[in-house]
């Protein structure tokens, strides 16, 4: 079975495609439930700034040399890079779990910044969306993301336990 | 330690894969809760940070620090309320 997401409103312009997770950061410790945009366009699984603040995440603990920059369309931001972990649900209750190296964004200079940089949703990339197969239609109201049946990733926790 | 035995350790930490899959799903339905409220959250915390859990509204701020300070004093774990800005301005976004 599919783990299944929705178009919430509100958000945005136009309705965009949302999952729920739990995610673990294992170095600080640290984890908590996550709704993360789908984001074809993106190369990796990001975190909003808020989220960095819900699972109290430290940046003193990242490490500066993990520091890179991404290109986006508004130019070029600086990320840390930690190894993660996210877990989804199927409808049958069916666990998976993703191993990730998540971006973190370095906070914005002012309080300005910072604020709209809370405002922005935490992302699913594609080094999660590449392993599954991924079904969108907005018109039938149907995101579901199917893992490969017998893939070395992701992880049934099943099996792992 | 390989990522996979620190996946098995924080997962029991956490109380067990059906622990969280519960915890996924109260989730959802709480970020649920919050869209059926938009309307009226529009109207009565505008510009505001507002906060869901276990299907109530349980705090709402001028800023984030205000409401993560109310969290606090109610006890509600931040990492797991749905947490969202009601915001009239709906931007367009490229990410």
């Amino acid at each position: 079975m599919p783990i299944k997401g929705f178009f919430p409103t509100g958000y945005h312009l136009l309705p965009a495609p949302y999952v729920q997770a739990y995610f673990f950061l294992p170095r600080q410790n640290a984890h908590g439930l996550m709704s993360f945009m789908i984001d074809t366009g993106a190369d990796n699984t990001t975190l909003s700034l808020i989220d960095v603040e819900r699972l109290n995440l430290s940046y003193r603990r990242f490490r500066r040399a993990s520091l890179t920059g991404v290109q986006g369309i508004a130019g070029e931001e600086s990320f840390y890079r930690e190894e993660a972990l996210v877990m989804f649900r199927e409808e049958d209750s069916t666990t998976y779990l993703f191993p990730i190296e998540v971006h973190i964004p370095k906070k914005g200079d002012s309080g300005h910044d910072r604020e709209l940089q809370r405002r922005l949703p935490s992302i699913l990339g594609r080094d999660v969306i590449n392993q599954c197969n991924l079904a969108v239609n907005y018109q039938q109201g149907i995101i579901e993301l199917t893992p490969p049946e017998g893939a070395r990733r992701p992880i049934p926790t099943r099996r792992l336990l | 330690m390989p990522i996979t035995e620190e996946a098995q350790k924080m997962v029991s930490q956490v109380g067990g894969e059906e622990t969280i899959e519960l915890r996924i799903r109260r989730f959802e339905e709480d970020f649920q809760y919050l869209q059926s409220l938009w309307h009226e959250l529009m109207n009565k915390y505008l510009n505001q940070w507002v906060a869901v859990y276990d299907k109530s509204l349980v705090a709402h701020g001028k800023n984030i620090h205000e409401l993560r300070k109310k969290l606090s004093s109610k006890r509600i774990p931040q990492n797991e309320a749905v947490i969202d800005y009601i915001s009239s301005e709906r931007k367009s976004m490229l990410l």
